[in-house]
């Protein structure tokens, strides 16, 4: 390349990051969901009263109290964090209206008679009942690429699709940095997907309800590029970043059926050892032809011949998964 | 006896988290909290500590603790969580018996770094195949275990750190994580020696090194409307320890006798690059697209393969009833390897030939269009089409080179009553050339899943899946005269169905029922070679059998009470058992008895009961009891009973 075409193309690529730097915080959505952010802006003939009203008169006693000073969204409420503030109204919706009429003394009275003062709930943004996308449309007005950004494919994901929405999995009031912890995953994805329970209740199943395999390891819920919110960019790949001796490649590969490793493995559980989708050695025959079932004058095998030649596959082809040593044949035949 | 023992520096990790768990309980500052007036107030850190002991017999096989090592040992807990800000900290460790870890902890500062770590530590029991006894009226077909006595284990220990730094104010990061996977034991190895003139069918004892790293650093930023992110990626798998095994093999017609390698575990090296781009989250129109590239390379063979993924996404949701979701996505794989091989004997260098790999390319592109035609009822259909090619098949005896599959689907879920949650799917999938046998030409599945609180102490759930293929003209590969051969049918009925029931009779008391059954049925053409009988070694024409069926099934059920005497004491009990059986059968009088290698039946039960008490001063008991019990009906080989007793004090400040 010449030193001047060069220099031209540095230079632009300088203007160029010089102009996304000044527009590096400026994130607006191409077409606004309209009907969606009418849901969560709230009463418009109400006014913000903020957090402290709320907490101090009220919400100082409730049980959530303290999780929720312990989580990050509470802590985000005081200045010293260092993170962006946030306010109870930022998703609860401006709140004169809920506490009209109330005041801390008749809260005071009340509590001395052992009587819970409400607010005037439904002048609130009324969040349980918001269609899960308006319910994440309140997360995401920050968790856009500010604080979150592992939610590219959110939109278009399974989870979105089917009306999951972030409060579904995250306990907004609780736990640190509102994360999931791992251990939790299991019971909680498995509240909606019932029938995979079942898997894991058979002989041969990865150790989820034993909490020593987690959802997430295989899993990414905030959506993904592949099939069934895997990890990784396929099945294999999934699979292969713990069982990494069966990655290859392989001088000698099965064809390409170890490209997808649900060709023969059921990956939360079976009956079958090894997570197998069939037994051996029906598991092959599906695909093989069997070793011969005579003998060389046209006698059936004997029961121990049958035996040698039916039984488990891989006790002889035990490098199914690929190898690099070619068999006694000369070919890939897995055996060595 | 060989046993995996890996648990001294997994002891000395240990050690080391019980001391950084003290010094954060005696350095962790105060909390803050808003008082009552709005001034701040100190308050304690958040600590939970807990130790016990865990007693535990076992009698029989170690299957009935797959994933346990099942021996006496201490148990530590201690849940942390201090913010003195704009510090945040939290620790959630536990460690239950021997090479059991859990270790979840963070550290933030303000929103500039957040940093995860997760430990975990897993034995996994593994089975040992006893092979049979030789026959001695077969001389050239034997049995060989050289480690009959062996039992086999591994310990699993993973490693997930996480750390991001934000420019303060700006939406832009930089991230790096480490996955770190060690896997150390001693498993079964079982191979052929021999060919067909002489074969021993042999098993021995395997040490086990394997380490597999990953380590990915990338950037994200917003550009305006457009947010992208960048990652690299370096992957190695490394087998530590001898990596091949060599044996003697007998003189074939191929190659003469020698002491050759086999059962070699290659290392690899992964490298890969992403870059994702997308519109905003939160509007009308969002869209995303991707782009990787994953290259791979076996150290030992020189192969190396190159993975191209790309996908795009669009969501358009113009108003409330009405979505749009248009998906596609792509995946090249391209392998090139060196084309010969020489095998290394101890005396003898055999070069060899080998077929290219076979390389795909797969494109699918989908659209998906939900409506909602009242509250609380979404309807959703879509449709997907997607093709695979292959090349290089030459070698390789594919009938065909392609296929294509079209997929429908047909969804409505939502609530139609109050308290009652459906869900249902029809899926209808029609492939044009399936490239091999488990493909289906046509397939029909149904998911349903309905939930019903019908009254605030009543909570049910059904769910059940049925899926039926169908499959003309299989095609199998004649071992002996390397051609294809068309015949058969293939029919694959598939059930799943899971009811639970949930009651609260009682404010403080629950019972939890539930019941699943899962049953995978085939009935397929196998096809059986054969010699041709007049004492040559030629081939005789294969012989196939229609309609062999083979099916698993799996029962279970489980019932567990729960009851609370007041907030600080709670017992609960829990049973569940699963019957799993499973068999083929062939009806080939030169086949028949096939089957008997083939039959499952096994019966796991599991008992416990738990208890909590909590006291005035923060002190509080757990304490656990369990029963296992693996019964293998078939031949008893991996029979055994789990007993534990498991005692923890808590304290809680």
């Amino acid at each position: 390349m010449k030193p001047r075409l060069l220099l031209i193309t540095a230079l632009l690529l300088g203007l160029s990051i010089v102009y996304a730097c000044t527009e590096l915080k400026r994130s607006k959505p191409i077409l606004p969901l309209n009907e969606y952010e009418r849901m969560i802006a709230g009463r418009l003939d109400a006014d913000y009263v903020g957090t402290e009203t709320c907490l101090a008169a009220c919400h100082a006693h409730d049980a959530i109290k303290a999780a929720f000073d312990a989580s990050t969204m509470g802590t985000q409420l005081r200045r010293e964090s260092g993170l962006p503030l946030v306010d109870c109204e930022s998703c609860h919706g401006p709140g004169s209206l809920a506490i009209k009429g109330i005041t801390r003394e008749l809260v005071e009275e009340n509590s001395r008679k052992g009587i819970k003062t409400e607010c005037n709930y439904e002048t609130l943004i009324d969040i349980k009942n918001l269609p899960a996308i308006a319910k994440s449309l309140i997360c995401l007005k920050c968790h856009t690429g500010n604080a979150t950004f592992n939610l590219h494919e959110w939109n278009a994901g399974v989870h979105a699709v089917n009306d999951v929405s972030c409060s579904d999995c995250h306990d907004i009031h609780e736990g640190a940095d509102l994360k999931v912890k791992p251990k939790d995953t299991a019971a909680m994805c498995l509240d909606c997907h019932q029938e995979i329970t079942a898997y894991y209740r058979m002989p041969s199943h990865h150790p989820v309800t034993e909490g020593k395999v987690y959802c997430t390891d295989c899993h990414n819920p905030h959506g993904t590029s592949t099939e069934k919110l895997l990890r990784k960019a396929s099945v294999k790949e999934t699979c292969t970043r713990c069982h990494g001796e069966k990655e290859g490649p392989f001088l000698y590969e099965h064809a390409d059926l170890t490209d997808d490793c649900l060709n023969c493995h059921m990956p939360h559980g079976s009956p079958n050892n090894n997570l197998l989708t069939l037994r051996e050695p029906f598991l092959c025959l599906q695909c093989h032809q069997s070793h011969r079932i005579n003998t060389a004058t046209g006698e059936p095998k004997t029961t121990a011949l049958k035996g040698f030649f039916f039984t488990r596959c891989t006790n002889c082809h035990s490098q199914i998964h690929g190898t690099d040593i070619p068999s006694p044949g000369g070919k890939g035949r897995f055996i060595q | 006896m060989t046993r995996s023992r890996t648990a001294t520096g997994r002891g000395k990790a240990r050690c080391g988290l019980i001391v950084l768990l003290v010094i954060v309980v005696l350095t962790a500052p105060a909390r803050e909290i808003l008082a009552e007036d709005g001034s701040r107030q100190a308050y304690s850190p958040g600590y939970s500590l807990g130790a016990g002991y865990n007693w535990t017999g076992l009698d029989g096989s170690r299957r009935v603790i797959e994933y346990s090592s099942g021996v006496k040992s201490p148990v530590l807990g201690a849940d942390i969580e201090v913010y003195p800000l704009p510090h945040r900290l939290y620790l959630d460790l536990s460690t239950r018996e021997r090479d059991d870890l859990y270790l979840d902890t963070g550290y933030a500062y303000k929103e500039v770094l957040l940093s995860r770590f997760i430990a975990r530590g897993l034995t996994h029991n593994l089975d040992h195949y006893v092979l049979p006894a030789s026959d001695p009226d077969e001389a050239t077909r034997k049995y060989r275990d050289r480690d009959t006595n062996a039992s086999y284990q591994t310990d699993v220990t993973t490693t997930d750190l996480f750390l991001r730094l934000k420019t303060p104010d700006y939406p832009f990061h930089l991230f790096g994580r480490y996955f770190g996977y060690d896997k150390e034991g001693t498993v079964q190895q079982r191979f052929l020696v021999g060919y067909f003139n002489d074969m021993t069918v042999t098993s021995r004892s395997r040490r086990i090194d394997f380490r597999t790293e990953e380590l990915t650093i990338g950037s994200n930023g917003h550009f305006g409307p457009l947010e992208v992110e960048y990652t690299h990626g370096e992957k190695s798998f490394v087998p530590a320890g001898p990596k091949v095994l060599e044996d003697l093999y007998p003189a074939t017609a191929q190659r003469p006798e020698d002491v050759y390698p086999h059962n070699l575990v290659p290392e690899t090296r992964t490298s890969s690059d992403y870059i994702r781009a997308h519109s905003s989250y939160t509007g009308r129109i969002t869209a995303s697209a991707s782009f990787g590239s994953i290259r791979q390379s076996n150290q030992d063979s020189s192969v190396e393969r190159t993975i191209i993924v790309g996908a795009g996404q669009l969501a358009f949701i113009p108003m409330d009833a009405l979505s749009f979701f248009l998906r596609f996505r792509y995946r090249d794989l391209d392998e090139e390897g060196p084309g010969t091989t020489v095998l290394r004997g101890q005396s003898n260098e055999l070069a060899y030939k080998v077929r290219p790999s076979l390389d795909t390319r797969q494109r699918e592109i989908s659209l998906c269009i939900r409506t909602r035609p009242s509250r609380g009822v979404n309807l959703a259909g879509s449709y997907s089409v997607g093709r695979k090619d292959l090349s290089d098949t030459e070698e390789w005896l594919l009938a065909d080179r392609n296929t294509t599959v079209n997929t429908f689907e047909f969804k409505a879920y939502g609530t139609v009553l109050k308290g009652a949650r459906f869900r249902t799917t029809y899926k209808y999938t029609d492939l044009k050339n399936p490239l091999y046998n488990t493909d289906p030409d046509t397939s029909h599945e149904l998911d349903l899943y309905a939930s019903y609180t019908l009254t605030p102490g009543v909570f049910t759930v059904l769910t059940y899946k049925l899926r039926k293929e169908r499959r003309d003209n299989l095609r199998f590969i004649n071992t002996r005269t390397e051609t294809p051969t068309e015949t058969g049918q293939r029919d694959n009925t598939f059930h799943n169905v899971l009811g639970l029931l949930v009651l609260t009779p009682w404010e403080r008391t629950s019972v939890t029922v539930s019941c699943g059954y899962y049953k995978n049925g085939l009935r397929q053409t196998l096809l059986y070679s054969t010699f041709l009988g007049d004492g040559s070694s030629e081939p005789g024409e294969p012989i196939a059998e229609d309609g062999v069926p083979y099916s698993d099934e799996s029962t279970s059920y489980s019932v567990g009470i729960t009851h609370r005497f007041n907030d600080r004491t709670d017992v609960s009990a829990d049973m569940g058992q699963t019957f799993s059986k499973g068999k083929f059968r062939t009806e080939n009088t030169l086949a028949e008895s096939i089957s008997s290698f083939s039959m499952l039946r096994v019966t796991e039960t599991a008992l416990s009961i738990k208890g909590r008490h909590e006291m005035n001063n923060g002190f509080g008991i757990e304490t656990v009891l369990g029963l296992r019990d693996y019964n293998d009906r078939t031949d008893d080989q991996n029979d055994g009973k789990f007993y534990q007793a498991m005692l923890i004090l808590t304290k809680r400040w």
